[in-house]
């Protein structure tokens, strides 16, 4: 029985995964080609732009200074913030961010906290007088499904790229001194990787959904698990129950793709240091 | 300034790290002639249709380290049914600058310099777009810059009639722009970013500005002109001359770039 895809999108998917497969070619658990490249745009301090398949994000982290916050003053800030413009697909409308990218940002605020992928004690120049505030901008260029796991990609590579100038305070004047000659990179401490998984008919597991895949799930899953195989974060906003088998099959799953994708961002480093 | 509800929150106030620069980094440099090419010479342009999937159409343009990128999306019903208008379709302009695109952070709420821009651009765009041909319905464009080095509205007004061409929306002739800076005697053609600021420590001189123009190539017909700056009645038609001569230099990159596009989603039938 032929199904249209356009008329019947569901029973379309349906007939793939009868065969365990989908109608990309990709099997269940196959993440599709991922390319990154880093260090792109020159007024960033730092950038990375990812695509994973047809979904393009672009991160770019600009540090500015600030007086340290009155509740911790020996800490800086990092201020992450996604947006979904209406250039990356029809679905987005002009104006304030929306839920979705709403929810985005604070994901990837909750995923700094928790995986301390820098810490904020190392942003601080001078406790309560002087520390640095990272603002990481990330952008979607093209929408097709899957953002989460760019996010995070792209994040941690324009971090990784990022360099900062050294910054002294004058004694005297008691102004902050920029010396823009010396340049250092962050100290990244952990390495999260994500990888997001739809449910299809609170059965079937697929990795990397694509936007259409998206929208016909039951449920999406997010899981994110940095290089000492622990688990940071897991992102499960509602949808279908799941076993604790499956979940476990998520969690393996995703460690797997965190050697694939720190095997390529530190491929791309090489390169860029080495193309210097 | 509103507190902006929506996104995650840094703190109240922060300064960008250029302005805490020691003062001896801060004296004017010689002014070092442009590296590479002469004053009435454009930047290598690099562009490409076609790289959005979910676009309509699409395009990307670099010329030297100006990165644009626009996407077109329709014809399609427009939102507010009042608003249609129908005899002819509309053109919504959206030109928006990357936070992390100019030296000094931009917010992410478009300012007042950004709405300019936009509608400067949607000027230069409607004359071009055959909006007779499309009753009831309303076309897209949507231009992020991702990194700003200088002439901007330009560029952005290039790629944008590139991408209109990659979606198919019928049009009179592409939309190409240049830009221009007047510093003193010398016309400076496509200037970068430090060229487009000048000098503010080299005082004040006569004929200072800077100009961008919007052409129909084939039809010879300017859609555009910004000018801004003080420049004689001479000087300025002079430019305005200048920068029709270097549109018709980029037509040919321009051309090359949508046939690529067109050639790839048609292929010609094999012999």
């Amino acid at each position: 029985m032929c199904f249209i895809r356009t008329a019947e999108p569901l029973e379309y998917h349906r007939s793939f995964l009868k065969e365990n497969c989908r109608p990309d070619g990709r099997e269940l658990g196959e993440f599709r080609p991922t390319t990154l490249n880093i260090g792109s745009i020159g007024t960033a301090d730092g950038s990375a732009m990812v695509k994973i398949g047809n979904t393009t994000v672009i991160c770019g982290i600009k540090a500015e200074l600030s007086a340290p916050p009155s509740d911790a003053p020996d800490k800086g800030y990092i201020v992450p913030n996604v947006d979904l413009p209406p250039l990356c697909s029809s679905r987005f409308r002009p104006g304030p961010p929306g839920e979705q990218a709403q929810a985005a940002s604070q994901f990837i605020a909750d995923v700094i906290d928790g995986s301390k992928i820098i810490k904020k004690e190392d942003l601080c120049i001078e406790k309560s007088k002087l520390c640095w505030v990272l603002y990481c901008d990330i952008m979607c260029l093209d929408y097709d499904g899957n953002v989460l796991d760019a996010c995070i990609i792209t994040l941690l590579a324009a971090l990784k790229n990022t360099q900062i100038p050294k910054v002294t305070i004058n004694k005297e004047t008691d102004l902050a001194e920029v010396d823009i000659e010396h340049k250092r990179h962050l100290q990244i401490n952990k390495h999260p990787v994500s990888s997001s998984f739809a449910v299809f008919d609170d059965t079937v597991l697929i990795v990397d959904p694509t936007a259409e895949e998206e929208s016909l799930a039951t449920s999406v899953i997010t899981a994110v698990v940095d290089e000492d195989d622990q688990l940071c974060a897991f992102h499960k906003p509602g949808g279908s129950s799941l076993s604790a088998e499956k979940l476990q099959d998520c969690i393996t799953r995703s460690v797997t793709r965190h050697r694939e994708v720190g095997k390529l961002i530190d491929k791309v480093l090489e390169s860029t240091k080495a193309s210097k | 300034v509103p507190a902006d509800r929506k996104r995650v929150r840094g703190p109240e106030e922060s300064q960008c790290p250029l302005l805490f620069l020691p003062p001896a980094a801060q004296t004017a440099e010689p002014r070092e002639p442009r590296a590479g090419r002469g004053n009435g010479e454009v930047r290598p342009l690099f562009a490409r249709c076609g790289l959005v999937s979910q676009a309509k159409g699409s395009s990307y343009l670099e010329a030297g380290n100006t990165k644009i990128l626009c996407s077109v999306y329709g014809p399609r019903e427009p939102e507010r049914r009042d608003e249609a208008g129908v005899r002819s379709g509309r053109l919504l302009c959206d030109l928006r600058l990357a936070p992390f695109s100019c030296g000094k952070r931009g917010a992410w709420i478009q300012g007042s310099g950004e709405r300019d821009l936009s509608l400067a651009l949607s000027e230069s765009l409607h004359p071009a777009v055959c909006l007779h041909r499309y009753p009831r319905a309303q076309i897209e464009v949507n231009v992020m810059v991702l990194e700003n080095d200088g002439s901007v509205l330009a560029h952005a007004v290039t790629c944008a009639s590139m991408a209109l061409a990659d979606a198919g929306i019928e049009m009179y002739d592409v939309v190409l722009g240049s830009a221009l800076r007047q510093d003193g005697g010398a016309s400076l053609v496509d200037p970068d970013l430090a060229e487009e600021r000048g000098n503010w420590l080299a005082g004040y001189e006569e004929n200072r500005g800077g100009v961008t123009l919007s052409l129909l190539p084939n039809l010879n017909q300017v859609s555009g002109l910004h000018a801004d700056g003080e420049l004689r009645a001479d000087t300025l038609s002079a430019a305005v001359r200048t920068c029709m001569e270097s549109c018709h230099k980029l037509y040919p990159v321009v051309q090359q770039a949508i046939l690529r596009a067109v050639k790839r989603k048609a292929p010609p039938p094999e012999k």
